[in-house]
């Protein structure tokens, strides 16, 4: 197992051997007909996964290890939009994030950059009034409580209807689209009026500006405007914190209608049977706390490097058997 | 017992047959396609273009990279200025460890090693002097560069591999004695045996190393005008004994090839991202003093003139100008051609800056002739940089005939080094920007309002890699409360 070294070493990397990891996991299914009539007929499956797990040991001396929790993965994508093997992301120049494993907590770790902050909790100022950046700060784990389907499919005198939810609880991704959005002022955040009633995009001078909600490091609260563009563009734009969203979803992931002709209705056509339904993948993100971003299809489980929108497909099936 | 003894002889012998069926085989350990034995030309190769940039990558760690010639700046930035604008703090120097400096480690340690020295891989490359001395001048030169950019760093305790994966950070004024003692014991080093071969910088001519060894050795004395002058002017005196470059041969001028793999990386920048225009305060002094460099620094704006970028111009301001194409201009000056083409040479030290630090020695009174051989040695300065750069001897002379030019001790060293700022365009950033945090010259936009470093000050310094925060923790906390908060306002050692 590779483990990355301090490169002043003259080398990049020590090749150990692999450290322990211990998991726990729960998955539970069900399945049956609930229903079953002459006439109608409804089938559903569910299911729901919990795992839970802990680093025991990395190495003497290594408390934290950075994983690629979607596999070795062969190659990288040019842009910096790696998805298998995955380890973090970060702009060239710009505090980055990464998935690390951490002795004593479970293995997806994301530790980025974040806010400072005081003892209390509030995000700490410079005197400029823009928030001071903190290299190393674990964002939480990309690891959800539980995740699940359910499965259903009703059929009433050939009708058929189906439909599929799934759902995930927990876990931290960090989002690039939502970063690169606000950074280049086409986020919805970046216009609107603040506490003074002045459009932020104003010049601070003329009362403009947005005012960072948080402290000196003295402790006193902070009442200086900051240019708008500026704080968006070139200091959130390296708090990966500030992009970091919770992933927790429920999503029909598809739906599909569709008949079965009888073989009486089928009369001199020269078929054995008939049917004809309508199917729709991704039609609707039910619940998610994130706007703007799927988090149920995103590129690597811990971030998406700015994807596109995921499409939603429309099909037309025909089955006909001679 | 004579059964027990004979069965023991049996399983000796399919010990035996299993032994030599391995050798057979061969080892699965050792490659058949790789040497075995370290090809140190190779190394020395690798080392020198590390420092020039691979692929016309624009890496911070080139010696003509973006974020120096910021610092200085030479260049504004026309799209994204966040390097400009010092919000990019933290610079990584593991590469500087991982790449050439353990590959030029290994050329010494291959060279001494009584084993190794004499193998065919090792000599044909050069005698083991003559691979020794180069790569300690190369070792010293990225040492200098590195501590003069993060103040101090791991060095004594550096390049150990396994044997410590935590150095201890070694303070800046003991890494400045210890890399002008390498330089003055490297370039005494060479002898007459067969010339170097992979040498891509100076093509195996020992006197052009030893030039740039005691070239670099006066740059570093002169370094220690404000912290250590009595220091300074003794090892100024030393290098000079040792001989400096004596003339635009010695420059030393690292050559990018007319292929993408090699190329320039402000070439590169220019095939379609035009990230960078010319600074106005390059332009604006140009044109003050009818400079003849103008031309060559400076591409024509879409109305053929010569306009800059004033530094430092960000948000809605920057939509009034706009840097356009090679092709099709704009109204603000990209970087001339001919020192952005795509096997433009870049110059890491130039025998004009060598003339001018001499010229500084002598107005300080380091070295003999006061005012009057200040004058001449800054005289000699604009000219070597003229010349380098095209300039025809008549257009020099013009030059310097005019009063703005003409050297006078009052403005001794505003002149000097304005003039050494000018020579060193789109050269050795990191250089620029040190002089210019040691002497406050040539007078650069400083506060730059809507900057995000402390004070919105040009930075003293740049801030550690991560990696020592992650995985030098102990170190790390004892380089800042030796040097101060790892911070861009925190000022290296010879910085007073």
């Amino acid at each position: 197992m590779p483990l990355p070294v301090n490169g002043t070493s003259g080398y990049s990397v020590a090749v150990i051997n692999a450290g322990e990891i211990k998991n726990n996991g729960i998955e539970i299914t069900l399945g049956g007909t609930p229903v079953k009539t002459k006439e109608f007929t409804w089938n559903a499956d569910f299911n729901v996964a919990f795992n839970r797990n802990k680093v025991v040991s990395i190495f003497p001396g290594i408390n934290s290890l950075q994983v690629s929790p979607d596999g070795a993965g062969g190659y990288g994508l040019a842009g910096g939009n790696q998805a298998a093997g995955a380890k973090s992301f970060g702009f060239v120049g710009s505090p980055s994030f990464g998935v690390n494993g951490v002795l004593g907590q479970s293995y997806g770790q994301i530790i980025g950059s974040g806010f400072t902050r005081d003892t209390k909790g509030n995000i700490v100022v410079d005197q400029t009034g823009m928030p001071v950046v903190n290299n190393s700060v674990n964002l939480g784990s990309m690891l959800p409580s539980y995740t699940g389907g359910f499965t259903n499919s009703f059929n009433y005198k050939g009708v058929v209807v189906a439909f599929s939810l799934d759902f995930q609880k927990g876990g931290k991704f960090v989002s690039v689209t939502e970063q690169n959005l606000n950074g280049s002022g086409l986020g919805a955040e970046t216009v609107g009026n603040n506490a003074k009633g002045n459009p932020v995009r104003n010049d601070v001078a003329n009362g403009g500006g947005t005012l960072v909600q948080g402290v000196h490091a003295d402790g006193t609260p902070n009442t200086t405007y900051v240019n708008t563009r500026q704080l968006y563009e070139q200091v959130y734009s390296q708090i990966w914190e500030k992009y970091t969203f919770d992933a927790s979803y429920v999503k029909l992931r598809e739906v599909s209608v569709g008949y079965s002709f009888s073989k009486k209705m089928l009369g001199r056509l020269p078929f054995q049977s008939a049917y004809f339904g309508v199917t729709a993948q991704n039609p609707w993100l039910i619940y998610s706390k994130v706007k703007g971003v799927d988090p149920s299809q995103l590129q690597t489980s811990f971030y998406e490097g700015g994807q596109l929108p995921n499409t939603r497909n429309l099909g037309v099936n025909l089955k006909l058997t001679f | 017992m004579k059964k027990i003894f004979n069965i023991s002889k049996y399983i000796i012998g399919a010990g035996v047959v299993i032994l030599s069926s391995c050798k057979v085989g061969g080892d699965v350990n050792v490659n058949p396609n790789q040497s075995p034995n370290a090809q140190t030309g190779y190394m020395l190769s690798s080392a020198i273009q590390f420092l020039g940039g691979v692929n016309g990558a624009g890496a911070t760690t080139n010696i003509n990279s973006f974020a120096g010639e910021l610092y200085s700046q030479y260049l504004s930035e026309t799209f994204y200025t966040n390097e400009s604008l010092f919000s990019l703090k933290q610079y990584d120097y593991q590469n500087y460890y991982t790449g050439p400096l353990q590959d030029l480690k290994t050329v010494i340690t291959v060279n001494t090693d009584p084993a190794k020295k004499s193998l065919e891989t090792t000599t044909r490359y050069g005698s083991n002097n003559n691979q020794i001395a180069s790569a300690r001048i190369l070792t010293a030169f990225i040492y200098l560069t590195m501590t003069d950019r993060w103040g101090d760093i791991p060095y004594t305790q550096a390049l150990s591999g396994s044997a410590n994966f935590s150095p201890v950070f070694d303070a800046q004024k003991d890494i400045y004695p210890s890399l002008m003692k390498e330089l003055d014991e490297a370039q005494k080093q060479f002898d007459d045996g067969p010339a170097l071969t992979g040498d891509i910088l100076f093509h195996g001519n020992n006197n052009k190393w030893k030039h740039w060894a005691n070239s670099l050795h006066a740059i570093m004395a002169l370094r220690l005008s404000k912290v250590d002058p009595a220091t300074g002017r003794t090892e100024f005196a030393k290098a000079v004994a040792g001989g400096l470059m004596i003339s635009n041969e010695d420059n030393v001028s690292y050559t990018y090839l007319a292929a993408q793999t090699n190329e320039n990386p402000y070439f590169n920048n220019y095939r379609n991202r035009y990230d960078y225009a010319v600074s106005s305060l390059v332009v604006n002094t140009l044109q003050g003093f009818n400079d003849p460099r103008l031309p060559v620094y400076v591409a024509p704006t879409v109305s053929k003139t010569y306009v800059g970028l004033p530094y430092g111009t960000y948000g809605d301001k920057l939509g009034d100008y706009s840097a356009g194409t090679r092709d099709k201009p704009g109204n603000v000056s990209l970087i001339g051609l001919t020192v952005s083409n795509q096997d433009s040479p870049t110059i890491w030290t130039s025998y004009a800056q060598v003339l001018f630090t001499e010229a500084e020695a002598a107005h300080l009174g380091w070295i003999a002739g006061g005012d009057g051989a200040a004058a001449d040695f800054y005289n000699q300065g604009i000219t070597a940089s003229l010349t380098q750069n095209g300039i025809s001897a008549g257009d020099a002379a013009t030059y310097l005939a005019q009063a703005s030019i003409k050297f006078s001790a009052n403005t001794a060293l505003e002149q000097i080094l304005l003039q050494k700022w000018i020579a060193g365009f789109l050269s050795n950033g990191w250089e620029s920007w040190a002089e210019y945090r040691r002497t406050g010259l040539p007078k650069l936009l400083d506060p730059v309002p809507g900057s995000l470093s402390p004070g919105q000050k040009i930075p003293r310094r740049q801030q550690y890699p991560q990696t020592e925060h992650d995985l030098n923790l102990t170190n790390y906390n004892n380089v800042i409360s030796r040097q101060g908060p790892d911070a861009l306002d925190t000022r290296v050692w010879w910085d007073k």
